[in-house]
């Protein structure tokens, strides 16, 4: 499994989930999260998402992201989005607990976000250091604990995690989610002493979260200042 | 395709509104030292929609104050420094002169300290200081200085003069080290890509054009937060513009020109740009009043536009030609206009600041160290397509390292 942390942005006016999927193509992701700042979208009401971009934009069809943070995952031909955001409508008969992945953007955004170019349960991804890992938490508690000593155990000295830590249906709006085993960017520090890691394995249900190497002395200037953005 | 509430949002400026707020959290110029010069007495500013005077307080020092208007005047009214009137008890703003130009706080609390730019290191002698008028609202005027690839269209020249002509201009030197003119470069290789970083004061913005033969020129400019850029403008000189509000619908680009090596000639800098503005109110002699002298027969021939040879003519029609503040309820941005995409996201969020009491996020605000912030790099080089980067660098390392004031960075 490779990944990285990147920037990059995605297009406007079309669907978001188009316009994810094909920032994933350009990079040949198969699994990214990017957080989306202050970003204008559109709501369209008339328009199939096939349909071409309008010249014009009423004033009531729009509305703006403030944060949004997006697990995008390929299946095939296209992509699945979860997500947790803040965002708002210019019209309130737009407001809605989730956000549709078909809503358009108003501009196109620019996103900071880690893309793994091959997802799976990789036996060596708490072993070799490297930009980015997937990590399975061992237990249900304690989840700072697990996020450091994981951190350690990849031999890095620290980390910057991400993950809703449960499964979320579609995009919904972070005010309503419970955020207990959420991560949107928390920094971690191998512990000097290494835990007993105990032989606990981790259950396979339980959600992943992406950890990204902030090591000082391991990376690139580059790559240290993407995983820095973050 | 924004709404024109999210529109306003961004554009508008005046007291109370929301990118007001945070322009009022920056010095603004508002006066060239030239203008205090020729004036016997007060000096009218008309600034984020304010109507002002630069004035001598009890104590001697200048300070801004508002004057007595009249709700009929035009934007940029330049009344008789004899007939101003203060408005008593009105708001009253500190000013500090630099290099040519006088800067204004509007804001609450502490002024942040000035950057260390190249434009404020440098001594008097290397820098000139000139503005203009501009009837368009301030950030599309701001929009088309950080989009890098308007130059190979908008200031296209189809025939290239002797570089040594080139003082003081802009596009009319050699590209880097080489014996092509610069305008043949825009010309010859129209659409770069534009990479663009963020940095302590805004935007590094970094245009690679790659040429024939493996090569490549990289121009580095820079969005200065909020309204300024800085960019290259010959091998010699650097221009570092901000774009100012009078009020939502007009605005003044105020310049510095920074020399490295030479001190400016100041007199011809003057010179050629007054041959286009009139006094006192520097308002372009090209303007939509006279079509910007357009001329068919020079499109054919000469330049893009068909207005003239001087590029400032070229931004002004292509800014004004949006109207008074651009219809972003009609506008497709595509991944190219990168910087554009990356600003407006630093000036919402600065908004947000704001509004929410957190004016220490706001870019060189809070803890930062301003005083640190040196530079910014921006200039023209040709490089092996391999190491484009290292070449860019080196090319400025250079420049400051042969310039006789501290460049250094
Ligand atoms: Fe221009």
């Amino acid at each position: 499994m490779a990944g990285r942390a990147f920037e990059d942005i995605l297009d406007g006016y079309f669907p978001l989930e188009e316009s994810v999927r094909q920032m994933m193509e350009r990079h040949r992701f198969s699994t990214v999260w990017i957080t989306l700042l202050h970003a204008p979208i559109m709501n369209l009401r008339d328009l199939a998402p096939t349909d071409p971009v309008p010249l014009t934009l009423p004033k009531i069809y729009s509305g703006m992201i403030d944060f949004m943070a997006l697990l995008g995952s390929k299946q095939g031909n296209r992509i699945e989005l979860e997500g947790l955001g803040d965002w708002f409508w210019i019209d309130p008969r737009d407001r809605a607990p989730t956000f549709p992945a078909t809503i358009r953007l108003g501009e196109p955004a620019f996103v900071r976000g880690i893309g793994l170019h091959e997802l799976g349960d990789d036996p060596d991804a708490l072993t070799s250091p490297r930009e980015v890992a997937v990590v399975r938490p061992k237990t249900s508690s304690a989840l700072a604990e697990e996020m450091a000593s994981a951190t350690a155990e990849l031999g890095w000295t620290s980390s910057r995690a991400f993950g809703f830590g449960r499964r979320v249906e579609g995009i919904c709006d972070i005010a309503d989610a419970d955020l207990s085993r959420t991560l949107l960017g928390q920094d971690f520090t191998a512990p000097t002493e290494s835990s007993d890691g105990s032989g606990a394995t981790a259950p396979l249900d339980e959600p992943a979260y992406l950890l990204v190497n902030t090591s000082p002395d391991q990376l690139t200037p580059e790559a240290l200042k993407l995983a820095r953005r973050l | 395709m924004i709404s024109q509430k999210l529109n306003d949002q961004i554009t508008r400026i005046g007291p109370q509104t929301a990118a007001g707020a945070v322009l009022r959290r920056y010095w603004q110029p508002a006066a060239l030292a030239d203008e205090l010069r020729a004036s016997n007495g007060a000096v009218p500013v008309n600034l984020l929609g304010e109507r002002l005077a630069l004035v001598r307080d009890a104590s001697g020092d200048l300070v801004l104050a508002t004057r007595v208007s009249s709700p009929d005047e035009p934007p940029a009214h330049y009344p008789d420094p004899q007939s101003i009137e203060l408005v008593e008890g009105g708001p009253v703003y500190p000013v500090v002169e630099k290099k040519g130009m006088v800067f204004t706080y509007m804001g609450p609390g502490t002024p942040p300290a000035f950057p260390n730019f190249d434009c404020f290191r440098a001594p008097d002698s290397h820098v000139f200081a000139f503005k203009g008028l501009w009837e368009c609202n301030w950030l599309q005027a701001l929009e088309v200085g950080i989009d890098p690839a308007h130059a190979s269209f908008l200031h296209r020249f189809l025939q290239d003069e002797d570089p040594s002509d080139g003082y003081g201009r802009q596009f009319r030197d050699k590209a880097a080290h080489t014996d092509m003119p610069m305008t043949q470069v825009l010309r010859e290789y129209p659409r770069p890509d534009i990479e663009v970083e963020q940095t302590d004061f805004g935007l590094k913005i970094t245009a690679l054009r790659h040429m024939a033969n493996d090569l490549t020129h990289v121009r580095v400019t820079n969005q200065i937060f909020p309204q300024a850029i800085c960019i290259p403008m010959s091998r010699e000189m650097i221009i570092t513009q901000w774009h100012v509000p009078i009020d939502d619908e007009n605005c003044y680009w105020y310049t510095m020109f920074t020399s490295f090596a030479k001190p400016v000639d100041k007199d011809v800098m003057r010179e050629q740009r007054l041959k286009e503005h009139r006094l006192p109110d520097y308002a372009p002699l090209k303007s939509r009043a006279n079509n910007y002298h357009y001329n068919p027969d020079e499109q054919e021939s000469l330049t893009y536009t068909g207005m003239g040879l001087d590029i400032n003519v070229h931004d002004q029609w292509a800014v004004e030609g949006l109207g008074p503040i651009q219809d972003r309820t009609r506008e497709h941005l595509g991944r190219g206009d990168a910087a554009i995409v990356r600003y407006r996201q630093m000036l919402r969020k600065a908004i947000k600041a704001v509004e929410s009491g957190e004016e220490d996020m706001l870019p060189m605000r809070g803890g930062a160290d301003v005083g640190r912030i040196v530079g910014p790099l921006s200039n023209d080089a040709i490089a092996s397509t391999h190491d484009w980067k290292q070449a860019s660098f080196l090319t400025d390392m250079q420049r400051r390292a042969e310039c006789p004031w501290d460049a250094s960075v």
